[in-house]
């Protein structure tokens, strides 16, 4: 080739620019990443800059969480499988056998008293000292300190708080105990009072992380009750919100449209679903967005008796509908977009989402005694 | 007459006229030229664009001594493509759900157009487009070749690539058992 370059011949990759070598390693999954680290010294150090973690967990999808019964009899078990939306299909996470889901945040999820990072396989207890964690509402990174702590409640022993009857701790994973978040809100108006007893109310859904807050949805069984909790993360200071003006008695859920906490509100979670968005934080004014209507007949190829449950997963507005067997994924406009058929009866879609990361955290530098093939893969 | 064939002759001097503003010819590496559509360079490339909007664009073909002509025919040939191609309804209907979508998945024709190009064409591409600051092409390589490193394992990827193991013995058995789990396929 007279005048042209030479040819590539041995050069391969290794010529390329290093920014352009990060652009291509960035758009691995996790686990094809650190088998990239094997390959040669320059493509570790690439892969192991705090600058291209940071890109790469922000680049991930997101992953919404099926937890389902899968073998029969004495060999049954829970699995927790892992869905990619964008694509239509089912991704492999592992997790730690037998475990439930109570909480993530950046990659990294809570399980009963441990921390884990399924990307990594790391894992690592919560607290140094043996803890109860009994109702976990979320993890979240506390800023100022740039740790990840806890936030959990128990039912009060005191029944004069009735009031404001839970108990609310924060701890910060890796220390030795949780400390008390007081929390001085009046939670429920004065005639629901004899209602609802001594016990405080339910926690549902997860906690939507926005703003540095955490919008947590309270709720109590047998009686018309929402409202609205909110934790700031950086004070660590709870203060109550007004909920949208629905029925009591509806379904309601707490999704981040966009940088704006909404909510979805529906009668059954079945046939229509009204979208409300908090427009001003200030004067607590909810304004109505959008309506879905689900594709009711498509719905009932999958499941021709008995209710079906949707709700909301993405900013966009997006929904999971729960059938018998089958996880349905439908747009807001009600397109039927995709199908995930399980074993079980009654998947359950987790309000957790996970993208998976593989920044390093000094809680997981101790070796612990563990050997990783308690990770399984789903 | 006479007026007919003078109109004849504006006409075809317009069109003259108009073809050279509608492509820029691009010279290769080793000389060789190629005419690219105008608009499509200058929206797919901030290189071009920035030439074509400087007037530093050669009508004799604009020396890129950077690009060999394998390379340049094939960008060429993207932007010629791109220019005819129309996003397909299914890009369309997808934007509408999941707009922080990490990285814009290729269309259809995109897959199949750096499908049919050999590993060194592929490599000599991406290069190109990261010279001519052409962010989509770039996405649509980095994609490709990033599919061509997933599932295998670190020997499979030196071998494809052409990368030389520069670990010693003791190093690579250490990194093996530490991720030992991240080299089974699940």
């Amino acid at each position: 080739m007279p005048g042209g370059r030479r040819s590539r011949g041995q050069a391969g990759l290794a010529v390329l620019p290093q920014e352009i070598l990060q652009d291509i390693l960035i758009r691995l999954p996790a686990k094809s990443v650190l088998r990239c680290r094997a390959v040669c010294r320059l493509w570790r150090r690439l892969t192991t800059d705090p600058a291209f973690l940071v890109a790469h967990h922000r680049s991930q999808p997101t992953l919404h969480l099926v937890r389902s019964n899968t073998g029969r009899g004495k060999c049954e078990w829970y699995s927790i499988g892992a869905l990619h939306l964008q694509k239509a299909e089912r991704q492999p996470v592992s997790w730690p056998r037998w475990s439930l889901f109570d909480a993530s945040c950046d990659g990294l999820v809570v399980i009963g008293d441990s921390i884990c990072n399924p990307a990594t396989r790391q894992w690592a207890p919560l607290s140094q000292q043996k803890v109860r964690f009994e109702n976990i509402v979320s993890l979240y990174r506390h800023q100022p300190s740039e740790e990840y702590r806890v936030l959990f409640w128990t039912h009060s022993n005191h029944p004069s708080e009735l009031y404001c009857p839970n108990d609310y701790f924060v701890h910060t994973v890796g220390s030795k105990k949780p400390r008390r978040a007081i929390c001085s809100v009046t939670l429920v108006d004065e005639e629901l009072k004899l209602e609802l007893s001594g016990k405080g109310p339910d926690i549902r859904g997860a906690a939507v992380h926005l703003h540095g807050n955490l919008y947590i949805h309270l709720k109590k069984s047998n009686v018309s009750y929402h409202g609205i909790l909110v934790f700031n993360t950086v004070a660590e200071s709870f203060r109550q919100m007004r909920p949208p003006a629905v029925a009591p008695g509806h379904i309601l859920h707490l999704f981040d449209m966009d940088g704006m906490l909404a909510a979805s509100c529906s009668k059954d979670a079945m046939k229509e679903m009204r979208i409300f968005a908090l427009q001003n934080y200030e004067t607590e004014v909810w304004s109505f967005q959008y309506r879905i209507k689900l594709p009711e007949m498509e719905i009932r190829q999958f499941q021709e008796q008995g209710d079906w449950f949707a709700k909301i997963v993405s900013e966009e507005g997006d929904l999971l509908v729960t059938c018998f067997g089958w996880i349905l994924h439908c747009d807001r406009k009600g397109n039927l977009l995709s199908k995930f058929e399980y074993d079980d009866d009654i998947p359950v879609a987790i309000p957790c989402t996970l993208k998976e990361s593989l920044i390093q955290h000094p809680f997981f530098e101790e070796k612990q005694k563990i050997s990783p093939y308690i990770f399984r893969s789903c | 007459m006479e007026v007919d064939k003078g109109k004849g002759e504006a006409e075809e001097t317009r069109k003259v006229a108009e073809a050279d503003r509608d492509t820029v010819t691009l010279k290769s590496s080793d000389g060789k030229l190629f005419e690219v559509s105008k608009e499509a360079a200058a929206r797919l490339s901030t290189v071009l664009a920035g030439m074509i909007a400087g007037g530093s664009i050669d009508d004799n073909g604009t020396d890129l001594k950077q690009i060999g002509s394998e390379a340049l025919e094939n960008v060429v040939d993207y932007c010629n493509k791109h220019a005819n191609s129309i996003p397909s309804a299914a890009l369309i209907s997808s934007s509408i759900s999941f707009n922080t979508a990490p990285f814009k998945e290729p269309e259809e024709w995109e897959r199949k157009f750096v499908d049919r190009l050999s590993h060194d064409a592929l490599f000599d591409l991406v290069e190109a487009a990261n010279f001519l600051g052409m962010e989509r092409l770039l996405d649509v390589t980095c994609h490709k070749i990033s599919e061509m490193m997933k599932g295998k394992s670190p020997d499979q990827i030196r071998e494809v690539f052409n990368i030389k193991n520069d670990y010693t013995k003791e190093e690579l058995e250490e990194i093996r058992q530490e991720l030992a789990w991240a080299f089974y396929d699940d």
